[in-house]
């Protein structure tokens, strides 16, 4: 099962998928991370609501973008949807595939490890010490997550856990079940 | 033998200073200067700064080797392609480890520049940059 | 307190590490043996990527790869969500667009040139031309932010300072279409600030401004319009005619 996941990442990456010089992006995002800041007035609590509003509205289209492009039906379980975003989800978009551990006992919690975010490459986090208590600086990606996640009814709650910016050993992000969407049909109607 | 190290910005600010000693024979890497010219050295640099912006536009090299000379202490200069300038201030003739430690530092600013909390011609207070860099003048000089 | 008071005659001691710009050198200066041995205890942020030494080293990074997807979705909410809802006219958000692209013309052009050092050219250049600048633009600067390069480099006839840059397919625009009232904006505005950044950097002052040009085919198609200041042509004439 995991291996035609990876096959069919690799062949999408390979094919169908327009490629750019990932240092742009890296220094775009960190443009619009710095700008926010200044705007917020190095408030981060502000900074981490509105990284993750903005991945909100570009989960919710890149979800289309993503079922467009893999042609990939419904998945059976949690388990499976974890699989398929970050073997496929993450590979296809950002290049990176990171690691899904930490599974809960229920099957509905699990941790995604990031051991290269493009995001932050070379990025410095300022010396003060609010920052590094405060900023994710890749909140962004809880927006995506929880966009796209909720558009293929799944509500799930995601945090970061753990950044490098900070000082920790590694860039975790921890994705919680809390239920399944159902298309309720209308009262009348049957 | 002592080097005082210092980068300049483009609008000619100063970002990082650096004073230290040679770490070869023997040398424990301490600066020696004399008080007067430890007070002289900034000045110096300074001065040395009007022959860069006449030389760069002769050539199109980053290194830009010996262009001065103060009573016998040599002031070696580095412009990057974003014209910062990097300038060190010695005592003895050394182009090829200067010319190594100059790009290794180029390379060094290159990542701190990348971060987006850097502004460009901000000062370069972040400790970590400053080990390297004493890591690096240990390495070559 | 005393270090202020006293600059010249006190010595910050080596548990406040880094540059500290209002002391200066008495800093991190090495300037006694404790120094020294204080020197090289790093216990500071994580920037393995500072490390230097060979297999950090930046000429030698293979440069990764993003989908353009990504960096589109990042730059339509960039300039959707945030900007726009601020901004009264198309001036305004052109301006802010380009204050963005700014910093990182800077970066970028730093950014190529230590990776363009390799075994066969080890020597970087800087650029004292008008010219070579703008060739250097054309090719490898797209090359490295867009994996293409320009479509073509014009000299204005009108004007001795301008320059235009043409590109018949920019890709940030792509697949951005501005509602009604915006529709004269151009989002390449963002593109334009990065080359004044780039250029401003290499001490050829200039303002950048972006204007869609279609023609057949290329309905995207964008010109970037190059205004040098005086003092660039008059180094231009002074140095470099014969």
């Amino acid at each position: 099962m995991s291996k035609t996941i990876k096959a069919t990442a690799d062949d999408i990456w390979k094919n169908k998928v327009e490629k750019i010089n990932s240092e742009l992006f890296t220094l775009t995002y960190g443009s619009v991370v710095a700008q926010l800041c200044r705007d917020f007035h190095n408030d981060y609590v502000q900074v981490n609501a509105q990284l993750e509003r903005m991945g909100f509205n570009i989960g919710i289209r890149l979800i289309e973008d993503f079922l467009a492009r893999t042609g990939l039906g419904r998945c059976q379980s949690f388990k499976e949807t974890a699989e398929v975003v970050s073997k496929i989800g993450f590979k296809i978009f950002l290049n990176v595939v990171p690691l899904v551990t930490n599974w809960s006992g229920d099957g509905k919690q699990f941790s995604l490890v990031l051991e290269e975010n493009p995001l932050a490459e070379f990025v410095e986090l300022p010396q003060d010490d609010k920052a590094s208590r405060a900023l994710w600086y890749s909140n962004v990606l809880v927006g995506v997550l929880k966009g796209a996640l909720q558009m293929v009814q799944l509500e799930v709650d995601v945090a970061f856990v753990k950044d490098v910016l900070r000082g920790d050993d590694a860039t975790e992000i921890r994705l919680k079940l809390i239920k399944v969407l159902r298309d309720e049909v209308p009262a009348g109607e049957d | 033998m002592s080097y005082y190290l210092a980068m300049i910005g483009t609008q000619d600010n100063p970002i990082y200073e650096l004073e230290f000693g040679s770490f070869r024979q023997g040398n424990d890497g301490t600066s020696k200067f004399n008080p007067e010219m430890k007070e002289l050295n900034p000045f110096i640099l300074h001065a040395a700064l009007d022959i860069i912006e006449d030389v760069q536009w002769e050539t199109n090299t980053l290194y830009l080797k010996a262009i001065d000379n103060f009573y016998g202490h040599l002031i070696s200069a580095y412009v990057t392609p974003g014209n910062v300038k990097f300038l060190l201030l010695h005592e003895t003739k050394n182009e090829e480890a200067i010319r190594h430690f100059f790009t290794d530092i180029n390379d060094l600013y290159v990542k701190v520049l990348l971060s987006p909390f850097y502004n460009a011609n901000d000062p370069i207070i972040s400790p970590s940059f400053d080990v390297k860099v004493k890591t690096l003048a240990k390495k070559y000089l | 307190m005393s270090s202020l008071i006293n600059p010249s005659l006190s010595h910050t001691p080596p548990s406040t590490r880094g540059y500290n710009p209002a002391v200066g050198v008495l800093s991190n200066g090495l300037l006694t043996t404790t120094d020294v041995q204080h020197a090289f205890i790093a216990a500071t942020a994580p920037s393995i990527a500072l490390a230097p030494g060979k297999r950090n080293s930046m000429a030698l990074r293979k440069t990764p790869e993003i989908s353009l997807s990504a960096l589109i979705y990042i730059f339509n909410e960039l300039i959707i969500n945030y900007n726009f809802n601020q901004s009264s006219n198309i001036a305004v958000l052109e301006k802010k667009l380009n204050a963005l692209g700014y910093p990182i013309g800077i970066k970028a052009l730093e950014l190529h040139s230590t990776r363009s050092a390799s075994p066969a050219a080890p020597e970087t250049k800087r650029f004292t031309r008008v010219l070579d600048v703008l060739q250097y633009i054309h090719t490898h600067i797209w090359t490295m932010l867009f994996s293409k390069t320009a479509d073509n480099l014009e000299k204005s006839q009108d004007n001795a300072d301008e320059y235009m840059i043409i590109d018949n397919e920019p890709p940030l625009t792509k697949y951005a279409k501005p509602p009604k009232e915006f529709d004269q904006l151009n989002c390449n505005a963002f593109v334009a600030g990065i080359l004044e950044g780039l250029l401003d950097a290499a001490y050829f002052s200039c303002s950048v401004s972006a204007h869609t040009v279609p023609v057949d085919g290329f309905p995207m198609r964008t010109v970037y319009l190059i205004k040098f200041s005086r003092s660039v042509l008059e180094r231009e004439f002074v140095r470099f005619s014969r």
